[in-house]
């Protein structure tokens, strides 16, 4: 063939992002972003505009109405920092909410933000909270395993890692958002392909964690750690190590609780696997996980039960 | 008032195994209260990146690294900018080179603001042999591409270098960096808010480098705040060690620009 053919579907990306912060009830920074790309064979080729302007009116308008009731959900949140982020594209459309209060961060959707910023300020630490202990097991509430299994199997599942045997009870897929699944416990490649913008090298990532159990042993251990909020963490291929950041915690012993200080877990894959020993419930909304792989820093939905592991180093 | 920053860029970039062409303009307005960041409709004719460059700088890094060293991450590109901003237009061309080459369990990293590649086939190279981890040496030689990206936190005598533009377009002086806020402001892209910062650090020379002490030739980790993980060479040995950050007993500037921060120069550095 000589000449070139018009993009198809798969290889014309467009999108229209609108970002804004607020800063204690004041708008502080305000982003408009568009473009467009085009992938020919190994080659991609991105501009800031979009060249159908019917499509480009589509994709502004549907940011801007979402960010006008995100604002309405921000004023809502006069004491802390707000980041709002809402991003229509040609594969997908995304609003999420990053709220901040006294340095600890939750981010959710903008249907799940008044819930996250309730909680958020319920968990946030005393001012006087207690060095980690060490030699506890670790009862993951709120959703937050799905931070550990992220790491644990959702990375590794993305670096085409060996599967492991986690636990009979345990399921954990990830879900795009057009209904397609992946089973990252058997190794499968999460479904979609995504990328932060324009300019960006789309790669198979995950969108929406799913962590499951069905029929798993539970006893709350008497004297543990409990983990509410997570600050971070990573995965790390040559290794296989994970490292979570613990952002809210409590030391709890009977019906006594304390509050432990920020502190960093860092343990194999394998490890993990051999950690988890109980599970009960049903998959919780986790407020929290902003992915950042090969400089894209994407939302990754996140939920799980509450999840027992052993002591983890 | 309002104060107007407007960029326009053209840059390729080669990402792996892909190919990416980018163009791009966008202006930042702060009004005192909010800052505002969007993109202009506008380009202006900036000449074309070279991608032929790029793709052959990244196929000779790709030549470099032979199993069982992996290339893990590979970015290269090229840009072409032009700045205007309080009236003032100028214009810069930049180059970037991201390396990651791996021999698990390590991993060494290589940031470079030119297409020579001495330090990655020097890495590439002594990976092959590279053995266990080992305790920090007592004294350490710190080669100029670390030393640059240690410029920033380094508790030496260093100075800015003097350059024609800061990120509002002012003249960027020579003077020494003390602990006084810088006076120049640095703009990594238009989206982002400027803020002061040194430009173009260099170390003051003072002590006396030992070339015989071992010499930590790449990072294997981001900085740390106590630590640096390093790759050593120490004679025919080669291996992985994990440095406290300690009192700097000698520096001698390199002419090699490096594009960590604002930008540092590189430094051999004796720990």
């Amino acid at each position: 063939m000589v000449g070139r053919t018009r993009p198809t579907a798969n290889d014309y990306f467009a999108m229209v992002r609108r970002d804004e912060l607020w800063v204690r009830g004041v708008l502080d920074e305000s982003r408009a972003n568009f473009g467009e790309a085009v992938e020919r064979g190994r080659e991609t080729v991105a501009r800031n505009r979009i060249v159908d302007p019917s499509l480009y009116a589509r994709l502004r308008d549907a940011c801007e109405e979402e960010m006008e009731r995100v604002r309405e959900s921000i004023h809502a949140m006069p004491d802390a920092r707000v980041r709002a982020v809402v991003t229509a594209t040609t594969e997908d459309f995304e609003s999420t909410i990053a709220i901040t209060i006294d340095g600890v961060s939750v981010v959710g959707t903008r249907e799940t933000a008044a819930g996250d910023y309730e909680q958020l300020k319920r968990l946030l630490p005393p001012a006087t909270s207690h060095r980690p202990p060490t030699n506890h097991p670790i009862v993951w509430r709120n959703g937050s395993a799905a931070v550990l299994l992220h790491e644990a199997i959702g990375h590794a599942a993305e670096h085409r890692h060996e599967p492991l045997a986690w636990p009979q009870w345990l399921r954990v897929r990830d879900e795009t958002r057009d209904g397609r699944s992946a089973d990252l416990i058997a190794g499968e490649l999460p479904a979609a392909t995504r990328r932060e913008s324009f300019r960006d090298v789309p790669l198979r990532r995950m969108t929406n964690l799913v962590v499951e159990q069905i029929g798993a042993p539970f006893d709350l251990p008497e004297e543990r750690i409990e983990v509410h909020l997570v600050a971070g963490g990573a995965y790390e291929p040559l290794t296989e190590m994970v490292m979570i950041h613990v952002a809210i915690s409590e030391l709890v012993n009977g019906d006594s609780a304390t509050g432990i200080r920020p502190f960093a877990l860092r343990a194999s894959r394998s490890a993990i696997a051999r950690s988890l020993i109980g599970a009960s419930g049903t998959p919780m909304h986790y407020p929290g996980v902003i992915c950042s792989r090969e400089a894209q820093e994407l939302y990754v939905g996140s939920h799980a039960p509450l999840i027992v592991t052993s002591e983890l180093a | 008032m309002n104060e107007v920053y407007r960029k326009w860029g053209r840059s390729v970039r080669r990402e792996g195994e892909r190919l990416v062409r980018v163009d791009e303009a966008g202006e930042a307005i702060e009004n005192g209260l909010t800052f505002h960041a969007r993109p202009m409709a506008d380009m202006i004719e900036l000449a074309a990146p070279d991608g032929e460059s790029v793709d052959a700088a990244a196929r000779e890094i790709e030549s470099i690294v032979k199993p069982p060293v992996v290339l893990e991450r590979l970015f290269v590109s090229e840009g072409s900018v032009a700045h205007e901003c309080n009236d003032i237009r100028w214009t810069e061309t930049l180059r970037r080179v991201h390396v990651a080459i791996a021999r698990p369990p390590i991993r060494a990293l290589l940031d470079l603001a030119d297409f020579q590649f001495d330090a990655v086939q020097r890495v590439a190279s002594v990976l092959l042999r590279v053995g266990g981890e080992r305790d920090a040496p007592k004294r350490i030689r710190i080669a100029e591409n670390v030393g640059a990206a240690l410029m920033l936190s380094a508790k030496i005598e260093k100075s800015q270098s003097a350059a024609a533009h800061d990120g509002k377009g002012e003249p960027i002086g020579e003077r020494s960096v003390n602990g006084e806020e810088p006076p120049n402001w640095f703009r990594p892209s238009y989206r982002l808010r400027p803020r002061r910062a040194w430009f173009h650090l260099r170390a003051r020379s003072f002590g006396d480098i030992d070339p015989d002490a071992p010499e930590a030739i790449a990072l294997l980790a981001p900085i740390g705040e106590r630590m640096l993980r390093v790759l050593c060479v120490d004679g025919d040995r080669v291996y992985p060690s994990t440095v406290p950050i300690r009192p700097i007993v000698a520096a001698g500037p390199t002419d090699t620009w490096y594009a960590y921060g604002a930008g540092a120069f590189g430094a051999e550095l004796m720990l």
